[in-house]
């Protein structure tokens, strides 16, 4: 039997390398990319915390965390899609549209 | 020998999660990213959550990256090394990593059948399902409509003709 903080352990590797990965390759496709191994992360303690006190809630729980992520990575998607139709980016950085003029004078 | 397969497969999902910080191409990240869902589906499975491992397989493996690739595909990023197919220089980590996965799913499946396993504690599918339909068929209803929603901003912000 593996002990309950082993996978935790692990969980929480797998949530920072997430993190990681959404702080410091700013290109969109790598943010969402890291979003999904964040909730790999959320997860994997989910269903270990579930097993460790043979419950089912911790399944029940991915289940319906992997309905959210499906939706959101459908809307997220079109969303970066028409990001690089209209502006032609693909860096985060970039998308300063609804940024401030922070040269011009104050109005 | 259960602990050993255990933490190698821990090892591949944290591996492959961290090669995606310093690949270039998105589809060697993509590529990577399908390795580690496949080693976390493992992780499930050797927890003792068959139906989870299976999910996932089937959603994130299948579905979202097929999403994934196809807006890759769609996006065309690169277009400079367009000629070269990305096969010949970033193929062979993700796929050494598939194969000990591939040794591993085929030596659990031997052992599974032949002693059985009185260390993992499985939780069946149809626990899982008296749970599900039981005391969180409300939850079930709005995952219902969140999906509705989903199609029809889906639908909304692919549509033609926009201005």
């Amino acid at each position: 039997m593996i002990p309950l903080t082993h996978s935790l352990i692990i969980a929480a590797l797998l949530f920072t390398l997430g993190l990681l990965i959404i702080l410091l390759r700013r290109e969109l496709l790598f943010i969402l990319m890291g979003l999904e191994v964040m909730f790999n992360g959320a997860a994997l303690t989910a269903i270990a915390a579930g097993q460790y006190w043979n419950n089912a809630d911790g399944q029940v729980l991915t289940i319906f965390l992997m309905v959210v992520t499906a939706a959101e990575l459908a809307v997220a998607l079109i969303l970066v899609w028409l990001a690089y139709e209209h502006f032609k980016v693909t860096q985060v950085d970039m998308l300063t549209q609804l940024k401030d003029d922070t040269q011009g004078e104050p109005p | 020998m259960y602990e050993i397969i255990f933490y190698l497969t821990a090892a591949i999902a944290v591996l492959a999660a961290g090669a995606i910080l310093k690949v270039h191409h998105p589809v060697h990240a993509a590529l990577y990213l399908v390795i580690s869902l496949l080693a976390l589906a493992l992780i499930f499975f050797l927890l003792g959550a068959p139906l989870l491992a299976v999910l996932q397989v089937m959603i994130y493996a299948g579905a979202i990256m097929v999403l994934f690739l196809f807006l890759i595909m769609v996006m065309n990023l690169r277009s400079e090394r367009n000629q070269s197919l990305p096969l010949p220089t970033g193929w062979k980590g993700p796929a050494f990593l598939a194969l000990i996965l591939w040794l591993e799913l085929l030596l659990l499946l031997n052992k599974y059948s032949s002693e059985g396993t009185k260390e993992i504690i499985v939780i069946e599918p149809k626990t899982v399902g008296h749970a599900l339909f039981g005391p969180y068929l409300l939850l079930v209803e709005a995952a219902a409509v969140l999906l509705l929603a989903t199609i029809v901003a889906a639908l909304y912000l692919s549509r033609k003709g926009r201005s």
